[in-house]
Order: structure tokens, then C-alpha cells, then sequence
């Protein structure tokens, strides 16, 4: 922590006014029927609440839609429009997500994605502490401290009725702490949370591929995608040409034609195939290639999917079979 | 900025219509616009875009020596590959890449290689086959022998090529095609029943296996019986792809992405692998 401070909830507003000044800012807001987040043009249609908005933060670094490259006589130009953002009220495992698994995969390695980048440095960071588990939440059973974060700029934890503690954690989250909000210093001592132990598959690949029963697992499936557009870790794409120019745009593994081949031959063509490539994408090969599952315990998937399946206790029984008989 | 999503401009220079039976394959010449050489090796491939239809992976088909063009053989199946069908000399496409891995040309020295093809699984090869063949690099390799096969005689790409191939030393060909047929006096059979009647020395082979996936798993079934060692049959898979570089969460088979990790493999990564391709 580079700073920390005290800051009065009613001033709050005030800091996201200084703060459309010079960045978008995207901030929880209602449609009406759902919290989502979206970008403001006035502080006061923020909703403060311990809610989580239904779909993750991930789209002001990885747009659902996206413009990027456009073609010319000689050349391809590059057409992305990546304005400074700050994101505000993203909880613990939505910065994880973030951090951990979409920084990961398109920063690190061989292949570095410009795109992702270019957003993900232009965007600033205000982290919230959540009260309470949602019903669907299991960040707890997936490591994350709902109360704490560092993975963020500033990270506002609440501090009596009408206060947060600001924690500064970047230089970038220490320039703005100090020049958009009114703020006094104040010492802050984050208690360790005493966190439960970690639901995480620990089988061999090949153990979770065949034995885990998947026909069954999936029955109820619509193959709708909504659990990967709602998820902060899914960050599967495609891209789209529109005359010159070419789009970014969210695609899904849930969807039979992610893998639809030319000659019509389709290696996950069925919803069992696909279910468990969702499953054991987050929760097996994320764990083996990075290091990490993609999965932080938001619900999300959970409190959205139109079938009722429930990502806990699908993760509970692809636990119990994998490591079980060979009949599943 | 120097984008692994930007593309190139390249100049169609010579298209060679190479099929004239069921299946529709032209292959493409193209230069860089800017006149740059696209280095590559042997298995690697480029995603190409026709402005307006979309982007798609292709495999290199020409010689990774020869620095002023490279050539695509592609196949006529849906929106992107129809759209360059339709272009000729003077047109223009884009390239990215090059990507993936490739074949292991240094580990391979010093061996016998038998190429397999099953109809436009010739395209990888190409490559292979002319990178071995250069002058450069024939010392390092022992005998190589290719056996080719198509459905019918109209189907075998490169016809032009044989007679240069037969010219280089230590080189056999032998061509089969999938059912009798009026003029054809060679061979005929699938690969995988006429390796058995081949003289097969499985100890220094390597053998290359590219092709539709149902001749993949027979061929390489044959060789695994005749004793030719899984880490030394090796093929090229093809996934869907978008990125090509391990970021779009398409092309993966179990945790690995055949567009980082492949599309060589051995089948002794295959057999590691789940059967989902
Ligand atoms: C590493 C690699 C190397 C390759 N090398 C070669 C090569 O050397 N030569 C070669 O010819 N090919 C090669 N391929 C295959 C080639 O990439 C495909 O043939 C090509 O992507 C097909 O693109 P397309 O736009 O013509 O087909 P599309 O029309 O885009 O088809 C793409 C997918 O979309 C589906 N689709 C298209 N239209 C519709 C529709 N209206 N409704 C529903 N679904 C639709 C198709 O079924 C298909 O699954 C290679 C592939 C890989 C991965
Ligand atoms: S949200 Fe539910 S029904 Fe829709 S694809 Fe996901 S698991 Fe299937
Ligand atoms: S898989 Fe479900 S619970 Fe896990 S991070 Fe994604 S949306 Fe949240
Ligand atoms: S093609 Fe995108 S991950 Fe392989």
C-alpha cells in the first residue's frame, strides 16, 4: 500500500464529477431491471450497494464489440479508440480476474495483444469491499478476500457509517486519491482474511475428460453463452469484417460453431462436449498453463443462467467424479 | 503499433489452378507489397484476410528458402476461401504471421524421411520436402520417399512438381489414389494398406503424415505397427481458428492451443492429448 487515506461517502460524488472531467468513467448504474456497469455522465446515477451489476467490468478492457484495424490501399491501419478510464466499485474477484487471468493471457508471453493493453493502461481501477456473499457467491471457497483487495489503484473499504478507508495501491491510484477526492491520511492495517479452503480439481486431465459424467452435468444446458458473457475471466473473442473494417467481438465455447469447421466437422459439436470444455478450460487447463483456474467464485454464471445450473456445486461434483470410480 | 493482429499487404503475382476434380484447389503466389521477405520454417502458417470476407489460417506451401514470394494452396469451402478464389494476378490479400511451431528439421537430421499425403495434405509438406531437397541442407538428411495420395488423378496438387522431386537424389515417389479409375495405371489403395507392401526400415525413419484426419489415424496406426517409434511420426493438425496466437480460446485440445503449441505434433503428444479433435 503506497497511501492510505479517509474519505467521507458523501464526498464521493464529488470525486467522480473530478474525475469526468478528465476520464470516462464507468460506474454501477440501473436499467431499470438490473445493476449494470456502464459509463456516466453524472455522478448521481451511480447506485452504491453491496449488489454485484450482472455482467462483469471485463468489457471496458475487453469490449463485447470492438473496432480495431481498418484497410487501406497499402496498408492496415490501426483504429482502436481506447480512452482513459476509470472503473469504479469493481470487487475482489472481478480485480482478480482482471490480474490474474485476462492480464495474463494478453500481456504475457511470445504474443503480446496491443488491444488489451493499450485498454488495460489506459484504465484505472477503484476497488470496493463487498458486505456480504450474494446468494451464487463462492469467491470464498475460490481464495478471494471479499473484504480486501490489492490487485486494483485505490480499493475503498468502509470505516464506520459514513466513511471509507482509500488504499492507494499504485502510483496511479495515489495521483488520483490525491487529486480528485477530499481525503485526510489515515492509517489502515487490512486484517488477513481467514479464508476457507479452496475448492480447486486436483485430478489429471485425462481423469476429469472421461470420467466425470457430462451428458448428465449438462442436460439442463441451453447452450445460451450467458454464463461466458457474464464471467470477468471468459475472454474468448472473434473477429468480424465489415466492409474495410475489422471488428473485435466476444465469441463463446459454449456455441457449436466456435468450433465448426469449413468441411462441417465439428470437434465439440455436442452441449456435453461443450459444457466440459468451459469447466475444464477454467478450472483444469487455466490451472496447468498459468498457474491459475479462471474462476474467482462471483456467481455470476449462476444467478444468470436460464437453466438453473449452479457453478458451485457443477465445480463440486466434477471434483467428486474425477477423482472417483471409472464409471463416473 | 506492431500489432500481432496487423496485417500485410501482398500482391497476388501468379495463381495455378491445381485440381480439376471434386474438390477445388488453387494455389497463390504472393509478394509483400513493401517487398519484405516473410521468414518462415517448415509447419508453420499465415492467417490470411480478403478485406471485407474475413480472415482465415493456411499453411505454407512453398519453400522457406525462396524469399521472394511464399505460396498458400487453398481449398474452396466457404466465405474466405471462396472470396480468394475469385482474385488473380494483381489483386491484393493480407498476411499475419508467420505462427505456430514447426517441423523438427534439426532433430530429423541424419535420418530417412517418408513423407505421407493425403490429398491436400501435400500443402504442409511442400515446405519440408523443398527445404530437405535444397542444396544447403540434402547432406544432412538421409532417403527420403513420399507417397501421395488423392481420391482420383484429378485430385493430386503439384503435378508439375514430380518431375523436378524425381530428379533429386535418394528420392522415391509413389502416387495412389483411392479407387480404380479409367487411365490410371499407378497405384491404388489407401496409405495406410500400401505402407505395408513398402520397404519400411523403421529405426532411422521419420515419417510425416499430413491429410484428413481419418487417413492421419490409420497412417499412423500402420507405421506404429510396422515399429516406427510414436515421438517419430509426426503431423499437423487443423483447429478453427481466429487468433492464431493463444489469445481467442478456439483452437485449444485439451490445454493445448494448436495455434501455439501446434499444429506440429507427434503422435506421442497425441496420445497424451483427449480426443477431441
Ligand atoms: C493451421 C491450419 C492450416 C491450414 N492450412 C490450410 C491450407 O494450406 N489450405 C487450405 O485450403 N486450408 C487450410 N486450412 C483450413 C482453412 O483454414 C479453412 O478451410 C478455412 O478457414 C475456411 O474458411 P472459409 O472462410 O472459407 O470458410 P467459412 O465459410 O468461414 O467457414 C468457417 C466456418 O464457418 C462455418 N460457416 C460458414 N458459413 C456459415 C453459415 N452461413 N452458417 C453456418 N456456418 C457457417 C463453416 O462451416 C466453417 O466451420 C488450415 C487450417 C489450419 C488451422
Ligand atoms: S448460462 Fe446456463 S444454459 Fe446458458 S450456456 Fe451457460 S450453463 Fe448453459
Ligand atoms: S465461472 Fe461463474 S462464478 Fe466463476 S468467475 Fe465466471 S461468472 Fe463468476
Ligand atoms: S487460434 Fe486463437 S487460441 Fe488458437
Amino acid at each position: 500500500m503506497l497511501l492510505s487515506a479517509s474519505v467521507k461517502i458523501s464526498s464521493v460524488k464529488d470525486a467522480l464529477a473530478a474525475l469526468l472531467k478528465d476520464y470516462e468513467v464507468a460506474a454501477p448504474v440501473s436499467d431499470g431491471a438490473n445493476l449494470l456497469y456502464s459509463y456516466i455522465t453524472d455522478p448521481n446515477d451511480v447506485v452504491f450497494s453491496d449488489q454485484l451489476p450482472y455482467k462483469s467490468p471485463k468489457e471496458f478492457l475487453l469490449p463485447q464489440t470492438e473496432k480495431i484495424l481498418a484497410f487501406g490501399e497499402d496498408s492496415a491501419e490501426d483504429i482502436q479508440e481506447a480512452k482513459k478510464t476509470v472503473i469504479f466499485d469493481v470487487r475482489p474477484c472481478d480485480l482478480s480476474a482482471f490480474k490474474r487471468i485476462t492480464d495474463k493471457v494478453f500481456s504475457e508471453g511470445k504474443f503480446k495483444d496491443g488491444f488489451y493493453m493499450r485498454r488495460r493502461k489506459a484504465s484505472a481501477t477503484i476497488g470496493m469491499a463487498c458486505k456480504s456473499l450474494k446468494p451464487g457467491c463462492f469467491c470464498n471457497l475460490r481464495g478471494i478476500d471479499k473484504s480486501y483487495s490489492t490487485e486494483c489503484d485505490i480499493f475503498l473499504t468502509p470505516a464506520g457509517e459514513d466513511e471509507y478507508i482509500a488504499a492507494a495501491h499504485t502510483p496511479v491510484g495515489c495521483d488520483l486519491l490525491k487529486s480528485c477526492f477530499r481525503s485526510v491520511p489515515a492509517a489502515f492495517s487490512p486484517e488477513p482474511a481467514e479464508l476457507s479452503e479452496t475448492l480447486e480439481i486436483c485430478s489429471e486431465e485425462k481423469d476429469v475428460f472421461e470420467k466425470v459424467n457430462w451428458d448428465a452435468m449438462s442436460a439442463s444446458c441451453i447452450s445460451c453463452g450467458t454464463c461466458t458473457f457474464v464471467c470477468p475471466a471468459c475472454h474468448c473473442f472473434d473477429f468480424k469484417d465489415k466492409g474495410s473494417v475489422r471488428y473485435r467481438v466476444w465469441d463463446s465455447c459454449m456455441y457449436s460453431a466456435f468450433t465448426l469447421h469449413a468441411s462441417g466437422h465439428n470437434p465439440r459439436a455436442g452441449k456435453p462436449e461443450r459444457f466440459r470444455q468451459r469447466f475444464m478450460h477454467k478450472y483444469v487447463y487455466m490451472l496447468k498453463n498459468i498457474g491459475e483456474s479462471a474462476c474467482f467464485g462471483c456467481g455470476r454464471c449462476t444467478r444468470k443462467c436460464p437453466a438453473g445450473i449452479n457453478a458451485r456445486r457443477v465445480l463440486e461434483c466434477i471434483k467428486a467424479e474425477a477423482a472417483g470410480g471409472s464409471d463416473g | 503499433m506492431d500489432s500481432i493482429y496487423l496485417p500485410r499487404a501482398y500482391l497476388i503475382t501468379d495463381v495455378i489452378q491445381e485440381t480439376d476434380g471434386e474438390v477445388d484447389v488453387k494455389t497463390f503466389r504472393l509478394a509483400a507489397k513493401s517487398g519484405e521477405s516473410l521468414d518462415f520454417m517448415p509447419g508453420q502458417f499465415v492467417e490470411l484476410t480478403v478485406p471485407g470476407f474475413g480472415e482465415a489460417p493456411f499453411g505454407f506451401a512453398s519453400s522457406p528458402k525462396n524469399k521472394d514470394y511464399v505460396e498458400l494452396s487453398i481449398k474452396r469451402v466457404g466465405v474466405v476461401t471462396q472470396a480468394v478464389h475469385d482474385l488473380s494476378p494483381g489483386d491484393a490479400v493480407w498476411l499475419r504471421g508467420p505462427f505456430g511451431n514447426s517441423f523438427p528439421v534439426r532433430e530429423m537430421e541424419g535420418a530417412n524421411i517418408l513423407y505421407v499425403a493425403g490429398g491436400l495434405g501435400l500443402a504442409p509438406l511442400r515446405p519440408l520436402i523443398d527445404y530437405v531437397f535444397h542444396p544447403e541442407n540434402r547432406e544432412k538428411y538421409g532417403k527420403t520417399k513420399l507417397l501421395s495420395a488423392a481420391r482420383t488423378p484429378a485430385d493430386f496438387i503439384y503435378k508439375y512438381d514430380v518431375g523436378r522431386w524425381k530428379e533429386c537424389r535418394d528420392f522415391e515417389i509413389f502416387q495412389t489414389i483411392d479407387a480404380p479409375y479409367k487411365s490410371w495405371e499407378g497405384r491404388v489403395g489407401f496409405p495406410h494398406e500400401l505402407l505395408k507392401t513398402m520397404e519400411i526400415l523403421p529405426d532411422s525413419l521419420y515419417a510425416v503424415v499430413c491429410g484428413p484426419p481419418i487417413m492421419i489415424k490409420y497412417t499412423a496406426r500402420a507405421l506404429k505397427e510396422l515399429g516406427v517409434c510414436e515421438s517419430r511420426i509426426i503431423t499437423t493438425l487443423e483447429m478453427r481458428m481466429s487468433c492464431g496466437v493463444g489469445k481467442c480460446g478456439k483452437c485449444n485440445i485439451g490445454r493445448r492451443y494448436v495455434c501455439v503449441d501446434g499444429p506440429v505434433m507427434r503422435l506421442s503428444d497425441l496420445a497424451q492429448m483427449p480426443d477431441e479433435y
